[in-house]
């Protein structure tokens, strides 16, 4: 069960009903998985203050790198899910994706929100700027707009299944715009410290060994955070559909036994 | 389907110019949000520096009001009920509002920049056609999210504020790419010189009317 691929929704299937009060449970993470990603995380920790060489440049301040930068990626993979969940969601009209993009956005609107954190605290020692208009920074910054927008669609949008439609379209423009973004904010101007783990000599060739090595290790800590939080919230969209569901059951039949 | 497009977008301007609803305050809109750049901006001596962004800001704002105004118009008298019943494919109605929008948001963008050139002393040096080339570029895709995110809002709890919720982060490329396009026109420059960013605005006007054209029919069902 400590599965730390994403969860395939088809695995958990169950016909929203109102009596299945008890199988959602199989959407909440496995105490395996919660046990992998603490564990991970505590290790990620520990390498990036203790392990990682300190930057000859920056000083202690650069280990916010590691999670900056992994809170960053995650935020991309969240907007991914939500693309794959959207599309999927106007195809089978099946109401589990919609509560897949409902928990991805949920989750990655709060990666988003710590790199929006770490960003400024990490730029005001090295740039002596808290914010500044530069390519990545905008990008990022507005992606997190969408996110946001997401989420005020979701909880003001009408019905639930009207919810669930716009949503869905949504969740496709705002990824179809992420490339034009990027383009858009890389010729506007730029400042942010070109990528060093991908560079064009190869995957890596920017950084010494161990700074890789914990950055890497940030990523997988905090994609293991994002399944284990993602997973908690995809059960938690699913019993309170259920709950209303319920509701909604009582309130047409006030006479029946439950 | 290009006959119905016709009756459709006609239906549109003709309610518009029977009532003037939409373009009376859009207009008026754009001067009051035109002068209050101007104070804004008044110690910035080269007027050409925050001209092309006081332009498309207000192109913006405006637009917002004329979408929601559109949209809101046909729910609360029933008018997409009825052309819903019609034998119409959903896509159509899309690129038909889609140039209602367009041809509205024009219009509302004539005027501005005519009080634009005023207020702001700007000699057109030529470049007329390339600007009006931009600006119909910009008001195109502007108009294909409008038409998307309008038809939203005016379904949602929130009716008209969340207009501006969607449309504002989505087309952030596309308000840098006119703005710089913009910025080249009035500036003297041909528009080859901002190539790229030509290229950019063309393709989120594709990009976001095919996305458009394909979901409107998902957000009209009822």
């Amino acid at each position: 069960m400590a599965s730390t691929s994403p969860p395939d929704p088809n695995l958990e299937t169950h016909p929203s009903g109102a009596m299945e009060v008890d199988s959602p449970v199989r959407t909440s993470p496995s105490p395996g998985l919660i046990a992998v990603a603490a564990a991970a995380m505590i290790a990620s920790l520990y390498a990036a203050l203790l392990y990682a060489p300190t930057d000859s440049f920056q000083g202690n301040v650069q280990r916010i790198f590691y999670t900056h930068v992994p809170a960053a990626l995650t935020m991309y993979v969240a907007v991914t899910l939500i693309f794959f969940a959207s599309i999927l969601y106007l195809q089978k009209r099946d109401e589990r994706w919609d509560e897949v993009g409902a928990a991805a956005a949920e989750v990655g609107a709060l990666f988003g929100t710590v790199v929006m954190i770490t960003g400024p605290l990490w730029a005001r020692p090295v740039w002596g700027t808290w914010w500044t208009w530069e390519a990545r920074l905008t990008s990022t910054f507005v992606l997190w707009l969408i996110f946001i927008a997401y989420l005020m669609l979701r909880a003001y949008g009408g019905s639930p299944e009207q919810v669930a439609r716009f949503c869905a379209v949504l969740g496709i423009i705002g990824f179809l715009d992420l490339p034009i973004i990027h383009f858009s904010v890389i010729w506007w101007r730029t400042m942010h410290p070109q990528p060093v783990i991908m560079t064009e000599e190869g995957l890596g060739a920017g950084l010494p060994g161990s700074m890789l090595a914990t950055v890497a290790l940030g990523l997988v800590a905090a994609l293991l955070l994002f399944t284990v939080l993602f997973r908690h919230r995809l059960r938690v969209e699913r019993l309170s559909r259920q709950l209303l569901a319920m509701r909604r059951s009582l309130d047409l039949s006030p006479g029946e036994d439950l | 389907m290009w006959r119905k497009i016709f009756v459709l977008v006609k239906k549109d301007l003709l309610a518009e110019w029977t009532s003037k609803e939409i373009l009376s305050s859009t207009v008026f809109f754009s001067v009051l949000v035109l002068m209050v750049f101007n104070f804004s901006f008044e110690m910035v001596t080269d007027r050409m520096v925050a001209g092309p962004g006081i332009l498309w800001t207000t192109f913006l704002f405006a637009g917002i009001l004329g979408m929601n105004r559109l949209f809101l118009t046909e729910r609360e008298d029933g008018g997409i009920e009825g052309l819903m019943l019609c034998p119409i494919d959903r896509t159509t109605l899309y690129i038909a509002k889609w140039l209602s929008l367009l041809v509205i948001l024009s219009l509302t963008e004539i005027a501005t920049l005519a009080v634009f050139v005023v207020f702001f002393n700007i000699a057109l040096q030529g470049g007329l056609i390339a600007l009006v080339a931009v600006i119909v570029l910009g008001t195109a895709g502007l108009a294909a999210l409008g038409t998307t995110f309008a038809a939203m809002a005016v379904r949602t709890r929130t009716r008209e504020m969340m207009l501006p919720m969607l449309l504002i982060p989505i087309s952030v490329p596309l308000l840098m790419a006119a703005v710089k396009c913009t910025a080249a026109v009035l500036g003297g420059a041909t528009l080859a010189s901002v190539g790229s960013w030509l290229q950019l605005l063309i393709a989120f006007d594709v990009i976001f009317i095919a996305v458009g054209y394909m979901t409107f029919p998902t957000i009209l069902e009822e």
